[in-house]
């Protein structure tokens, strides 16, 4: 039950597909999860993602563009949290994308554009502020930058693929969060609540000046035990994000976006310290400035295993 | 006497004679090597340097266009075994050449937006930019 609550804590903050104008858009967050991990723990989790876009919006209505069928990307990551005290530990993350990719139609005319490579590597520190066991309950806060690393200069046929569907964001980008969780021992319902906060600094790149808007999120999440070693989550996330700016401070019209997004997810406790997460965001409610690719339905699967070195050592 | 000074005036005239002449054969040595230089070279054509790797203009079929309104851009350039790399801070780009290629723009790329094409060979890259602006 230790393993599966502690899963949970993980899983709630995941990956999010941030809706960009052209594109699926890059997944959010510094975090794999928002979890502390004990002393000389590590938490190794991996995952593979889905994201699928093909809704254009304006404001909160859907409407038909042209040339741009869908988008998608396929995307791996993998995470690392080792507690380094106590009260502290570290959390760094980093993501492939399997493709990146654009259908388009133009002129009758089927097109593909497509990118692979490493999106951006993540560094966090994470606070446990409270720790209690009755009822079972954490706070954790963290802070961290993620870096663009990755590939931004994705080319196709001798032309440099949009900065939407560039493996990375091509931002340094800072953020700090705040998880929740309690729950009664003995009793089959938790709850958990989350606000996570992003800034990004300007691209420089040649001609691209480029400064992604501030990026809020909320969830709250009720959890529930399905058997000994299963949980069933459902957690609902509202997602806010400023609008861009371009060169000298242009605002860009169409970004920004209100989105609140339903996210099931069904964690498997498994033997050995080993667990298994599957889980989905599918957007009930979307407003976007101006005219915007939406995300339409994303889902994840993970694989996680905790190492607790004290053990090992005894 | 009359000897001594008639020795002296012989030698005297020896050593103008020597520097008249001396003189003068350089003078007509300079004249040669100076119509020598400016005698007219043979009309053979010399190549352009810039004939190696040239990026003489980028042409856009329109330069002020609305969101999603499709144009193209071409490159005109000089060069054998060319390169192409087509770039922009905004804007969606596709082409089967790489002389030509079709810009559009979505919504979030409103603006005046820079499309940059390199070329490069053996002899080196070159660049070159046009503007495209992007109405809502």
């Amino acid at each position: 039950m230790k393993h599966v609550l502690i899963f949970v804590l993980l899983l709630l903050l995941t990956k999010l597909a941030a809706g960009q104008c052209c594109s699926a858009g890059n997944p959010v967050g510094g975090d794999g999860s928002n979890e502390g991990a004990a002393k000389n723990e590590l938490i190794i989790f991996t995952s593979y993602k889905h994201s699928l876009s093909e809704d254009y919006f304006h404001n909160g209505t859907k409407t038909e563009v042209p040339y741009i069928q869908k988008s998608y990307y396929d995307y791996n990551n993998i995470s690392l949290t080792y507690g380094l005290f106590p009260m502290f530990s570290l959390h760094t993350e980093l993501g492939y994308f399997i493709d990146k990719t654009q259908e388009l139609n133009i002129d009758n005319e089927n097109e593909l554009i497509r990118s692979h490579g490493l999106g951006d590597l993540s560094f966090n520190i994470r606070y446990s502020a409270v720790k209690t066991v009755k009822p079972i309950s954490q706070v954790v806060f963290s802070a961290g930058v993620r870096l663009p690393v990755g590939v931004f200069d994705e080319e196709k046929n001798g032309i440099t693929i949009p900065m939407s569907l560039q493996p990375s964001s091509g931002a340094l980008k800072y953020n700090a969060s705040a998880f929740y969780f309690r729950k009664q021992p003995g009793h089959l319902f938790g709850f958990t609540g989350f606000a996570f906060f992003e800034m990004s600094k300007t691209i420089r790149k040649g001609y691209l000046i480029y400064r992604y808007g501030n990026y809020f999120q909320f969830s709250v999440a009720g959890t529930y035990a399905l058997a000994k070693n299963v949980s069933f989550i459902a957690n609902a996330k509202l997602e806010l994000r400023g609008k861009d700016r371009r060169e000298s401070e242009i605002v860009v019209e169409s970004s920004g976006s209100r989105v609140v997004i339903f996210n099931p997810q069904l964690i498997i406790d498994l033997k050995r310290m080993w667990g298994l997460v599957l889980m989905g965001d599918i957007p009930v409610y979307k407003f976007v400035n101006g005219y915007q690719l939406t995300n339409k339905i994303s889902f994840q699967f993970g694989i996680r295993k905790n190492i607790s070195f004290c053990n090992s050592i005894h | 006497m009359k000897g001594k000074t008639d020795i002296k005036n012989a030698t005297s005239g020896v050593i103008v004679y020597k520097m008249f002449f001396s003189g003068t054969l350089f003078i007509i040595i300079i004249f040669m090597i100076l119509f020598a230089s400016c005698k007219k070279e043979p009309n053979t054509p010399r190549p352009d340097p810039t004939d190696n790797l040239a990026l003489d203009s980028i042409i856009a079929t329109k330069r002020n266009i609305a969101v999603w309104e499709e144009i193209y851009i071409t490159a005109y350039v000089r060069g054998q075994h060319i390169s192409f790399n087509w770039s922009t801070n905004h804007g969606s780009m596709v082409g089967k050449d790489s002389v030509t290629v079709k810009y559009w723009a979505c919504p979030s790329c409103v603006g005046i937006n820079t499309v940059v094409c390199m070329i490069s060979n053996e002899y080196g890259s070159i660049s070159d930019t046009i503007m495209i602006t992007v109405n809502p």
